[in-house]
């Protein structure tokens, strides 16, 4: 029988997907890039229904997501005119009355309604006891190079009822069904 | 082992003869010759980059015969290889001279005359032979290299090296005059080429090895899990003990063998998913869930017989951590939410209680304490994962073993990996490793509890161990075990050395737990092949599930996830808006006030949080509840991070990018003619391997400094699915890891019907594998993974997986390469 060959080619590059404007400009360094974006940076959370809006309008909060096994986080986005050339970012996040830590990020921009608006970005809460975090407010600081900073303020949004599903899928609205410590 | 074999022919020499243009003289292939380290791409320009103190990493010790000196093989770091034995004056406790050798020594032995001491060098084509009374190198002899242990017949009249580029032992002839020096009088390799195969074939990656008084040769194999015994004089081999788990250690004692390992499972269950744990039957045999089936064991074999007769696992075995299987409680698996859930009759499938006695983390090297007394040996095992030794006694009629002092263990410096002890039994040296030191053990007596007696043998100019946030992370990689709730496991438990095991198992990621297994991957050469793991979601800023597996929130009362205790309290808002109400005071101070219920929980805190376990625990490894801050420190400050579950996350994270290299590959300096070929068959289009393997990297990467398309990638979906019995693709994850884990904003990693996309291994350093390919380890050699069913290069009995639903060539186009070309394309993937 002949064999049939199948072009691993084709195979990857279904499956390269080019990130717009990303192509130059990305090395080790730009975490130390002294990138100024004047007012242009803004920052957007995602609040309860999914919907981003910027940090400052976020009056009711950011939604606290329940990942997998256990792990919280909010998603935020940046929002600038143009691509600003470094991948490399941070959140400094500070609960309120605990000391600030930060939370290197990754970033990839493309199209926005205006402007480059990056793909959703996790910071995660995995170090506090949920029912210390449940509408709590928390400073963030997104920091893009050295000089490129906005920050803002929200609280955190969760729904206790929520649990992590056999599937890893938070399953919300069961309140017979939470996490069971084992005992 | 085959898969490393390379064939013979040397474009060097070829090259060379053409260039002299007159005949040329033979050139000799065991010339001397050391392997330079893979480059570190990880350097100055990087913003977590720091400059790193100097390390001796010694690896390995020998007693002098009066007991006064103690040789210890000072190996270097894998970046910066040392070249040096240091010579200790064990009155003074301290190093008296260093003796030059070969490149990264990391095992010594001293002959039975007790005069000259053999060194095996990993990087250099040579053995060191050192005369003890000169205290110089006398002898350098040819070995290929990669030489991991050495060992002398009792008698002296032979030497035997485990090699673990070839995975073989070697032997040496020797001749002792009556001054107690050796001379080698014949070897059974030195007449082959280097690239050929040579001694005693045995499992993957030999690494310790021990000679019986009757002459047979017993070697331990990491990546392999297996011990082969090989025949007095070497050449024949006699038969393997499949011990299904990395060997730590091997000691003989009177007709026993004892062997240090983290266990093979508990046989369940025995009926249904992949063999993961090849004893033919399908199943993992793990009676615990996800990496609770990690444990620390020590096992004796007859060695007449190579029969099992005793086996302790870990004291922790129950119930530290919420998801133990409790068979005080057969049905509280229950009650534990999938997946973890457990079957009641799991708990039928744990070893006896009696046989839960092993304290520490990761037994590996071990001793002889004193000569017998009343029928019992009394032995001492290092504890690498915990920076500890344990006392057993073995019954020397009956081959059981014991812990001599029940929980109690002896504290040494870092991550300990050798051990020798004096004739008397009174004292034992324990290598620090990383700590580089020597510890003194007074193993006569029990354990006291108080802080180890070491000495410094390698270099602590730059600061002791830890010193710098890598070094950090690189402490809590190899000693994880105190960071952990069951105080049992460590990363290297699986990722020893950085490599891979010949082990499949199932992860908490998976949603096909029976027969979407996946192979333990190795971790080298991180730092360009990012993103990690199969589903390429991680790196350095989200690299936390592991650790989150070893302190799971639950087991911490205090983080209030229990809703049988915390549903009886009011919330955190409640009782901040009225802190008088009653319940609050536990609520508000639970880590100083816990409720009642907490204490009545038989696994992990009553009262801390994960985050204040962890701080203490790093203090208590470290000294530091924070980073140092040369590398990891608040973003926009100069402020180090808490050593909490972030903290210790990311300082892992950063030894990752910063430190494993890829091991050199003797392969690539052969410069074979073979492998040419192979390289342009790999670069063919209809061959297609460059396609998803482009060079150099063999990957494709989120960074496009290291992305040969210069562009971050999206990864394919999974070429060679893993199909449960019913035919579904069982590679797939659940959705809430998809949608928690994401790199470099590409969104949640991708799954359909033909399974996850995984991202695309790397190719770099496969030759030092376990013989397992593939990301479920079905593949048992390259040929296999290689070849489309029916090839003509397969041997019988071989299967070629290079196939998707039964039709051929989905893992590259080679049903149209003749068996010489894929042998010529296997010799081209070992060189990489």
């Amino acid at each position: 029988m002949r064999a049939v060959f199948v072009p691993i080619a084709t195979v990857l590059a279904s499956g390269l997907v080019a990130c717009p404007g990303h192509e130059a400009s990305h090395d080790a360094t730009d975490a130390e890039v002294d990138l100024d974006c004047g007012d242009r940076l803004g920052a957007l959370v995602r609040v309860p229904g999914g919907a981003y809006v910027p940090l400052a309008e976020a009056g009711d909060g950011g939604e606290l997501v329940l990942g997998f096994q256990g792990f919280r986080y909010l998603y935020v986005r940046a929002a600038l005119d143009a691509d600003p050339g470094v991948s490399s970012a941070a959140v400094v996040v500070q609960l309120d009355g605990d000391a600030a830590r930060s939370q290197p990020l990754h970033l990839t921009f493309g199209p926005g309604a205006t402007g480059v608006v990056s793909a959703p970005m996790q910071i995660f809460f995995n170090d506090d006891p949920l029912p210390t975090l449940v509408d709590r407010g928390v400073a963030l600081e997104l920091r893009l190079g050295s000089r490129c900073l906005r920050a803002g303020r929200t609280i955190l949004r969760y729904d206790p009822t929520c649990y992590e599903g056999p599937d890893g899928q938070p399953v919300c609205g069961e309140p017979d069904g939470a996490l069971d410590g084992g005992v | 082992m085959g898969a490393k074999r390379v064939t013979p022919v040397l474009l060097a020499f070829v090259l060379a003869a053409a260039a002299c243009g007159a005949e040329p003289a033979a050139p000799d292939p065991w010339a001397p010759r050391s392997l330079d380290v893979e480059p570190n791409p990880f350097g100055a320009a990087h913003p977590l980059w720091a400059p790193q103190p100097h390390r001796d990493r010694p690896r390995a010790a020998a007693l002098s015969r009066d007991e006064r000196t103690l040789y210890v093989a000072l190996a270097g770091h894998e970046d910066q290889p040392s070249h040096e034995v240091a010579v200790v004056d064990l009155a003074a406790r301290a190093v008296r001279r260093r003796i030059a050798v070969g490149r990264a020594p990391v095992a010594v032995a001293l002959h039975p005359a007790g005069r000259y001491l053999a060194v095996a060098n990993l990087l250099s084509n040579r053995v060191s032979v050192i005369d003890t009374r000169s205290e110089r190198v006398v002898l350098e002899h040819p070995v290929p290299w990669y030489t991991t242990a050495i060992a002398f017949a009792p008698d002296g009249r032979h030497a035997y090296l485990a090699n673990r580029w070839k995975d073989a032992v070697l032997t040496w002839t020797l001749a002792v005059d009556g001054e107690g020096r050796f001379t080698i009088t014949g070897d059974d390799y030195s007449t082959r080429e280097p690239w050929q195969a040579m001694g005693v074939p045995v499992a993957a990656n030999p690494d310790v090895l021990a000679v019986g008084d009757d002459g047979r040769v017993w070697v331990g194999a990491v990546a392999g899990e297996a011990i082969d015994v090989i025949a007095p004089g070497g050449g024949v081999a006699l038969g393997r003990i499949p011990v299904g788990s990395p060997v730590g250690g091997l000691l003989l004692v009177d007709r026993w063998l004892v062997v240090s390992h983290i266990g093979r499972g508990t046989g369940f269950p025995e009926h249904d998913g992949v063999d993961g744990d090849d004893d033919g039957a399908p199943g993992d045999g793990t009676g615990n869930v996800m990496f609770q089936d990690l444990q620390n064991e020590l096992e004796v074999f007859d060695t007449t017989t190579l029969a099992a007769i005793d086996h302790l696992t870990s004291d922790t075995l129950c119930c530290r951590d919420y998801r133990d299987v409790d068979p005080d409680d057969p049905t509280r698996g229950t009650r534990i939410p999938a997946p973890e859930t457990w079957a009641p009759e799991r708990a039928q499938a744990l070893p006896p209680r009696a046989t839960w006695q092993v304290a520490g983390a990761l037994p590996t090297r071990m001793a002889a304490i004193g000569p017998a007394t009343g029928g019992r040996q009394r032995l001492a095992v290092t504890m690498s994962a915990s920076n500890e030794v344990q006392r057993f006694e073995l019954d020397l009629a009956r081959g059981r073993l014991d812990a001599s002092d029940g929980d109690r263990l002896y504290t040494t410096g870092h991550a300990p990996v050798d051990i020798v002890a004096t004739r008397d039994g009174a004292t034992a040296y324990v290598v620090g490793r990383l700590g580089e030191d020597v510890t003194v053990v007074p193993v006569a007596a029990p354990p006291g509890g108080g802080p180890p007696d070491r000495f410094v043998v390698g270099d602590a100019a730059g600061g002791e161990f830890p010193a710098t946030d890598v070094e950090l992370g690189e402490l809590f990689n190899n000693v994880t075990a105190p960071l952990t709730v069951d105080g049992d496991q460590a990363c290297v438990h699986c990722h020893r050395d950085g490599g891979n095991l010949d082990r499949v198992v199932a992860m908490p990621l998976q949603s096909d737990r029976l027969w979407g297994s996946r192979q333990v991957q190795a971790y080298r050469g991180a730092f360009d092949t990012r993103p990690w793991f199969l589903e390429a979601a991680m790196d350095e800023t989200n690299f936390f599930p592991v650790l989150n597996e070893f302190n799971r929130k639950e087991n911490f009362c205090c983080e209030a996830l229990d809703p049988l205790i915390w549903s009886a309290y009011p919330s955190v808002g409640a009782c901040l808006a009225e802190p008088a109400r009653a319940g609050c005071e536990h609520v508000l101070s639970c880590p100083t006030n816990p409720p009642p219920e907490c204490s009545t929980r038989r696994y992990g805190s009553a009262h801390l949080t994960r985050n204040a376990a962890l701080v203490a625990g790093a203090e208590r490894l470290s000294g530091r509840r924070t980073t140092f801050g040369d590398s990891l420190v608040v973003a926009g400050t100069a402020t180090p991070i808490a050593l909490d579950f972030d903290g210790v996350t990311r300082a892992i994270g950063l030894f990752l990018l910063a430190s494993p290299r890829l091991p050199p590959n003797p392969n690539r300096v052969l410069d074979l003619v073979a492998a040419a070929r192979g390289a342009e068959l790999y670069a063919r289009a209809e061959v297609g391997c460059a396609s998803c393997h482009p060079l150099p990297v063999t990957t494709v990467t989120i960074e496009p400094a290291f992305s040969p398309a210069g562009i971050p990638v999206r990864v394919p979906p999974v070429i060679t699915p893993s199909l449960a019995p019913d035919g579904r693709v069982a590679d797939t994850v659940t959705q809430g890891f998809r949608d928690t884990f994401s790199v470099g904003g590409l969104g949640p990693t991708e799954q359909g019907p033909e399974g996850i996309h995984l991202g695309i291994p790397q190719l770099r350093g496969i030759w030092d594998r376990a013989p397992r390919f593939f990301h479920d380890g079905r593949a048992r050699s390259l040929r296999q993974a290689l070849a489309t069913p029916g090839h003509p290069a397969l041997a019988p009995g071989e299967r070629g997986w290079n196939e998707r639903y039964g039709q051929p060539d989905t893992h590259g186009g080679t049903s149209q390469l003749a068996p010489d070309e894929l042998d010529d394309l296997i010799t081209f993937l070992l060189t990489l």
